[in-house]
């Protein structure tokens, strides 16, 4: 089973993403904002993390430096409702496994899923 | 320094001296006032394509129209969001149009997709040939577009089509004409062998309209609504291409 941390200050995504990447078979894991996903990750190291850009205190983008640097075995999906190219440009730059716009489509995810972390339905 | 007084000075821009300019929003306010108007649409439309994707359980046919009745409205919702912090942005006199040229034809197939409606299965006909690259702020060009689109979709008459013709212009600008099939682009065919007459209004009417316009001008381009006698009104967008305005 593919184990996932959801990333995400905003409860509603927490809740949408738990709700469909169960239905994907993956074992789901929350966390609020970044520290708690360090502490999350060191506790129990995910396969996959889908994490938001956009988070008060450690940022998306700055945790994403952080966990490439620490874990650059980690797939990091980085998720962001901003519509701005430069927030793309800076996610691929830093090296994430993929990019999910929100609102993520379950076409989108399955795909990311597939293609990152071997997922298969 | 208090939170208050310290996220005053992060989203207002003001100076001490008497003299100085009045006080302005940041940058920083209006990005994070995007966000956290983006944020509940965007979860809104995440919960509908879920629901309609069968991922809480099958839907009935009635639950699944008014699902995507639903979606349609989050969509042009978060299209309008853009638009209107945009335009707050342009009010406040901060930057807002970042120009560089580009394919229309491209973006406007881009945001035709994104609407998850595909040209050929007939609600929208494309009609362009003339292969423009225009020299303008892509954001504000691609939600111009989807705006249009999505308020269009939505207005046509039953049994009609969107009709999108581009056609590159003499004034070196890139014009395309959004219209119910059978209406004013049939009517400016006929103006181009002299019929003004056919041509009553051009005045934009309504709100989101009225914001369209407002950055599209910011962007160096013309939006503007045409309606003729007997035709359904047609939504003018007219964008400089890149050769003169790179060159200037």
């Amino acid at each position: 089973m593919t184990r996932i941390l959801v990333v995400d200050d905003d409860p509603d995504a927490r809740l949408l993403l738990d709700a469909v990447l169960q239905t994907c078979d993956c074992e789901v894991d929350l966390a609020i904002d970044g520290r708690d996903a360090m502490h999350r990750i060191e506790s129990r190291m995910p396969d996959g993390v889908f994490l938001d850009v956009r988070m008060p205190g450690i940022g998306g983008l700055e945790l994403l430096d952080t966990l490439r640097r620490d874990h650059p075995q980690l797939k990091i999906v980085m998720t962001s409702a901003s519509s701005a190219d430069e927030v793309a440009v800076a996610i691929r730059t830093l090296g994430a496994a993929a990019y999910l716009p929100k609102p993520i489509t379950l076409h989108d995810l399955r795909k990311v899923l597939h293609d990152c972390l071997g997922w298969r339905p | 320094m208090s939170d208050f007084r310290k996220a005053q000075k992060r989203f207002v821009s003001e100076s001490e001296d008497a003299d100085s300019p009045p006080p302005r929003f940041t940058p920083e306010f209006f990005s994070d006032l995007s966000h956290e108007l983006r944020a509940p649409a965007t979860s809104l439309q995440g919960y509908i394509s879920y629901l309609l994707d069968g991922v809480a359980g099958d839907v009935t046919p009635v639950q699944r129209e008014f699902l995507e009745r639903a979606g349609v409205n989050a969509s042009r919702l978060l299209t309008l969001i853009g638009e209107v912090v945009d335009l707050f942005r342009a009010e406040a006199g901060g930057a807002v149009s970042r120009r560089e040229s580009f394919s229309l034809a491209d973006e406007v197939r881009a945001a035709v997709g994104s609407l998850g409606v595909h040209p050929d299965e007939g609600a929208i006909e494309l009609m362009m040939d003339a292969g423009a690259v225009i020299w303008a702020d892509r954001q504000i060009v691609r939600r111009t577009l989807t705006g249009i689109f999505q308020r269009s979709l939505a207005k046509i008459p039953g049994g009609t089509r969107l009709r999108v013709h581009m056609a590159a212009r003499p004034s070196a600008e890139a014009l395309l004409t959004i219209s119910p099939t059978e209406s004013v682009a049939t009517a400016n065919d006929n103006r181009s062998r002299g019929s003004f007459e056919t041509t009553l209004s051009r005045e934009v009417s309504d709100v989101e309209l009225s914001v369209m316009q407002v950055l599209v001008k910011v962007t160096g381009g013309r939006l503007w609504v045409e309606t003729a006698i007997g035709g359904h009104p047609a939504i003018c967008l007219a964008l400089p291409v890149a050769n003169r305005e790179a060159t200037s």
